[in-house]
């Protein structure tokens, strides 16, 4: 009869079957809504009320068999599974699994992390140094005489005559954010070796293209003293409104270390020489990342971190 | 420092492109910020006479002038101006002429009347601020000789950035000097020789108290001068460089300062009482009425210039009212000196005044220049004020050395790593003013002239010599050495891990300000002794909520979380590491700087996501990533640290012996408040530095486990009052050794044990090294765990 001869048919189609996707196709020929299967269960109203329920019967044993050849076929295949995956009471896989919120470092943390690494990369250590600082080595050590113009080259906050806040090396720092501070001294140091590594720092961060120039300057610590201005990143150095039609960006102070500066830490300056630059976090990470008002980085706004 | 390139101009060759000169001087070290055009550019502008004036018939306040424009030539031009007259020389604005501010002439028809051209005012012509009326020309000119040639040429005016090392190039004359040397150029400025009409006295007492505070004085009387307005050249210089044209006298005076670099001064030799000029210390209380309109009150550390009766200027910053040049004046004393930098830098700030003159001796002056610059300052007085000089006074008690350096080649090769022989050295510096003898190659003589004190040592020639040479030019070649790091600063990786491990966690990271307001101990209710009270003030800061040094990130993490809030953002998980900065009880040394890690959680009632609906943040949330943090890098927090709890605060403490690790809950009131959050902020504050001392940096790796584990469930009875904590700690102690790992897993209040009574659920882990347990093994430390709960803690087993 018909049942026998589909089921018959099924079980061919399911042995021959070598690929899970083809199950779907198989169970909806049989068992879908218009599968040949479903077609005889819907015949069967239409027969003589005293043959109803035998051919009822048979047709669901049919469905049974079907189903359970298919469940037997799909496990054999692999892919299957058992239990639910998701909550009670859920049925639609689509439905969000979180709501679009996510921790993150500070962008100035990031750029932080970034420099670091570029030094650590070129030899340098990671020290943190006191932001409340002696006079003495605020200014004395550095070379900055007393009573002396130079002093007035950055806000300098005091608390104490002789106690105060740690001023920043570099004019293009801004005043009590992170900065980084290079030293490096040995026989021997020269200003090659400065312009070397301040070009390597600037290539990493800024692309292999980037070239840097020298233009002299002066700090009370170094001698000869410089400012370093990269080329512009945007226009590599043609002049853009980023860098203000210049094709160089300033961006850090650097210099020789003054022979004063080394005495005071009991280095003989006719035996060593060194080399010392700052750089300011927010100054890179303003330019690195487009950010065009330093305001944004100490007011914490999250839809100003979320950005990055 | 503003340079006139015209100026400039009269003393060195320049390049023809500013862009250059910009360039070349920028690299050479003398930063140029800013330059501009100056002056008038257009030929349109015309000298031309007003030949008649007639009223506008329709417009009381117009007048319908005819200028004669050239010989040949007239234009009717209308005229608002109320002082338009006939026979005036006016400059005339053609058709088609541009005026500094934009305005270009046409052809117009105003009230009927077509007019011609405009006759300008000050302003229109950029110059001054005059507006009130037309520009009237003293004197007799050629009709339509351009208005340039006669008051304004076309100048560049370059705005130099001069290191407050470079006193030198404070001047028109220093900054040839560097121009001259940067082309291999020479550079001349003029030189003025004074014949003194020789008295057989002096006619004014010249004392000077100190060779210190005043190491030269040269004064010189130059008697019958006529007070009058500047030539137009010398207004014009002056304006160039931004100095308001006052007088002859005085833009005299001035305009050697801006070439030479001196300042000077002139008092009216008649108001100077008792024939005397004495360079001494103020008296305490001595009063100067000064030439700003202010007045001074002086001590005795301020240095002033004064006569027999009282101070007359403040040395080396501001004359007095009293004694000034007036158009009356005939008789000058001109004074001409050195003062001692730092007295001028101190009294000029004690009294909060800035002169050029105040800028150029707090810098250090030139004393070797003072007779040259008063020479010059007399001839032009000759020159453009008339007047006979008299005898120099010149008495200088600190006459410097002469500074001779001996100078090693190898040195250029040591710090630049460029090669340069002594030829090299010296023909590099010479221009510069460096006079360089060399008996060999390998050492230079090097004699620094006297307006070079920044030059004290040979790392100061390098500088000199890398600048000649050319930045630029160092380190080609790339003949540089390599460095290995010496290694890691462990703490600064722990943070960095630290703030990761939040990030992941969901925390975003802020940076705040290091100041405070400073009202934060009394909103949080810190006690008495609490190291936070202990504040660093800020003498001078620049505004009143940065007067504190902070002693905790929340004020500034809580501003975020107002600000943030305001912005709609109602859910915020924040955390921070920074310094804060606690004063020694004492009050003095440098103050301890403590690395702290705050966590602030808050989160809106209502706030819900559909898979974790009605979860409001609480304690156990900001408890839970304190804890979780402590065991990403292994710090066991909850059982090494001790744990205390407040109810009335609602805040829980972690403390390692008496120190306070962690402190951390929910916002009180009144600091709530304060902030007016309407949602409740938990938070924690920790000592990172301490959590840092307590984590396993480095730990060494364990065997994994070979034998299998055992598990039992519990469920214990609890009475009020007694803690998981007393429970947890009974169950350690008395698992003993085979206790791998216990875990609640449930807690139950409700109507199938007794009321007033907690049952908690358990799930523990034994495990031996050497064997597998057996179940009586279990069994028997199972009994014993409940044995103790029941006597210790009256805990029962849920049956």
């Amino acid at each position: 009869m018909d049942v026998d001869r589909i089921v018959q048919s099924a079980k061919e189609e399911l042995s021959a079957c070598t690929d899970a996707h083809d199950l779907d196709t198989i169970r909806i020929k049989y068992l879908g809504r218009k599968g040949s299967l479903t077609a005889l269960l819907r015949a069967v109203k239409d027969l003589p009320p005293a043959e109803r329920p035998a051919a009822g019967a048979a047709v669901n044993a049919a469905k049974l068999q079907i189903e359970e050849l298919l469940s037997a076929k799909e496990a054999s295949l692999g892919g299957a599974r058992s239990g639910s995956v998701m909550p009670e009471g859920v049925s639609d896989p689509t439905l969000p699994a979180h709501d679009g919120i996510a921790g993150r470092r500070h962008i100035l943390s990031r750029v932080f992390r970034e420099m670091k690494n570029i030094f650590r990369g070129l030899g340098y250590s990671i020290a943190h140094g006191p932001d409340v600082e002696l006079e003495y080595y605020n200014f004395q050590a550095l070379n900055f005489p007393e009573e002396h113009p130079s002093r007035d080259l950055q806000d300098t906050f005091y608390i104490t005559d002789d106690i105060l806040l740690r001023t920043q090396t570099s004019p293009v720092q801004v005043r009590f954010m992170d900065q980084v501070e290079g030293l490096y001294v040995d026989t021997d140091v020269t200003m090659a070796d400065l312009k070397k590594d301040v070009e390597l720092f600037t290539r990493e961060m800024f692309g292999p293209n980037t070239r840097i120039r020298f233009r002299p300057h002066f700090f009370p610590f170094t001698e000869p003293s410089a400012e370093a201005d990269m080329s512009c990143f945007a226009c590599q150095g043609s002049g853009c409104a980023i860098c203000g039609h210049a094709g160089w960006i300033e961006i850090m102070g650097a210099g020789m270390v003054h022979p004063n500066v080394l005495r005071a830490v009991e280095y003989d300056p006719e035996v060593y020489s060194g080399f010392a630059f700052g750089i300011g976090v927010d100054r890179i990470a303003m330019l690195k990342h487009g950010v065009n008002d330093i305001r944004l980085f100490l007011g914490n706004d999250l839809r100003f971190l979320e950005q990055f | 420092m503003l340079i006139s390139m015209n100026w400039l101009k009269r003393y060195v060759p320049v390049p023809d492109s500013v862009e250059t000169f910009v360039h070349d001087l920028t690299m050479a070290g003398l930063n140029v910020e800013t330059w501009r055009e100056r002056g008038l550019r257009d030929p349109n502008i015309v000298v031309g006479r007003v030949l008649e004036v007639a009223k506008h018939p329709d417009a009381d306040r117009l007048s319908v002038c005819r200028v004669a424009v050239s010989e040949a030539e007239t234009k009717r031009i209308v005229c608002g101006a109320p002082n338009v007259a006939a026979g005036q020389f006016v400059p005339v604005a053609l058709i088609g002429a541009a005026l500094p501010n934009g305005l270009t002439i046409k052809k117009t028809r105003i009230r009927g009347v077509d007019s011609e051209g405009m006759i300008c005012s000050d302003i229109e012509l950029g110059m001054g601020q005059d507006a009130k009326g037309i520009m009237v020309l003293d004197g007799e000119y050629v009709l339509g000789t351009p208005i340039a040639d006669i008051l304004m040429p076309p100048d560049v005016v370059l705005e130099l950035e001069v290191t407050p090392n470079r006193p030198d190039l404070l001047s028109h004359a220093g900054v040839a000097r560097e121009t001259a040397a940067i082309y291999q150029k020479t550079f001349a400025v003029p030189e003025a020789t004074v014949e003194s009409a020789a008295s057989d006295k002096p006619e004014v007492r010249l004392e000077i108290e100190s060779g210190s505070d005043c190491p030269r004085y040269v004064g010189r009387i130059v008697r019958g001068v006529k007070v009058g307005p500047s030539p137009a050249w010398l207004a014009n210089s002056l304006e160039a460089v931004g100095i308001n044209s006052i007088n002859n006298i005085v833009d005299i005076t001035n305009f050697v300062m801006m070439e030479l670099g001196q300042p000077l001064h002139s008092f009216d030799l008649k108001k100077l009482r008792g024939g005397a000029v004495i360079v001494r210390r103020a008296f305490d209380g001595e009063i100067l009425a000064a030439l700003d309109g202010e007045t001074y009150e002086l001590t005795k550390e301020h240095l002033v210039i004064a006569d027999e009766k009282g101070p007359v200027a403040l040395a080396g910053i501001i004359g007095g009212n009293d004694t000034a040049v007036t158009a009356g004046t005939a008789d000058l004393f001109l004074e001409c000196a050195c003062f001692h930098p730092t007295l001028v830098r101190r009294t000029r700030k004690a009294l909060g005044i800035s002169t050029e003159a105040s800028y150029r001796f707090e810098r250090g002056s030139d004393r070797e220049i003072c007779r040259k610059a008063s020479d010059r300052a007399v001839a032009l007085f000759q020159e453009i004020a008339g007047g006979t000089p008299g005898e120099v006074l010149d008495v200088y008690k600190g006459e410097l050395e002469p500074r001779v350096l001996d100078f090693e080649t190898i040195e250029v090769r040591r710090l630049l790593g460029i090669n340069l022989g002594a030829a090299d050295v010296a023909r590099l510096l010479a221009p510069l003013g460096f006079a360089c003898t060399s008996k060999d190659s390998d050492l230079v003589r090097i004699s620094v002239p006297s307006y070079r004190a920044d030059v004290a040592e040979e790392a100061d020639i390098v500088e000199e010599i890398a600048r000649m040479y050319g930045y630029d030019r160092i380190g080609k070649g790339w003949d540089y050495r390599c460095t290995v790091s010496a290694g890691v600063e462990h703490f600064d990786e722990f943070m960095e891990a630290v703030l990761d491990h939040l990030a992941s966690r969901g925390f975003t990271e802020t940076i705040t300000s290091s100041f405070n307001e400073g009202s934060e101990a009394d909103a949080f209710g810190w006690p008495a002794d609490d190291p936070r009270r202990e504040r660093i003030a800020i003498r001078n800061p620049l505004v009143s909520t940065q007067r504190f040094m902070r002693t905790s990130l929340l004020p500034g993490m809580l501003d975020v979380v107002r600000r943030n809030l305001d912005q709609g953002l109602k859910r915020l998980y924040i955390c921070q590491a920074g310094k804060v900065f606690l004063g020694r009880p004492d009050g003095r040394g440098l103050p301890e700087e403590r690395w702290i890690l705050t966590l602030i959680m808050t989160k809106p009632q209502g706030d819900d996501f559909w898979l974790n609906m009605n979860k409001d943040v609480d304690l156990f949330d900001i408890k839970r990533e304190v804890e979780l943090m402590g065991r990403r890098f292994k710090i066991d927090i909850w059982h090494d640290f001790h744990y205390a709890f407040q109810k009335k605060t609602g805040m829980f403490t972690y403390a390692v012996r008496d120190r306070t690790m962690i402190e951390g809950g929910i916002l009180n009131d009144a600091v709530s408040a304060k902030y007016d959050f309407d949602q409740p902020v938990f938070y924690a504050e920790m000592d990172l530095a301490g959590l840092f001392k307590a984590c396993l940096i480095s730990p060494r790796a364990k065997p994994l486990p070979e034998y299998p584990v055992s598990k039992r469930d519990l469920s214990l009875v609890v009475k009020s009052g007694i803690t998981w904590q007393e429970i947890e700690k009974s169950l350690v102690k008395n698992c003993g050794g085979l206790l791998e790992s216990l875990k609640l897993f449930d807690v139950y209040t409700g109507d199938q044990i007794p009321s007033g009574t907690t049952a908690y659920g358990i799930k523990i882990q034994f495990r031996a090294n050497d064997r597998t347990l057996t179940d009586a093994e279990i069994d028997s430390v199972i009994d014993k765990v409940l044995s103790k709960l029941k006597n210790e803690l009256d805990v029962e087993l849920r049956s």
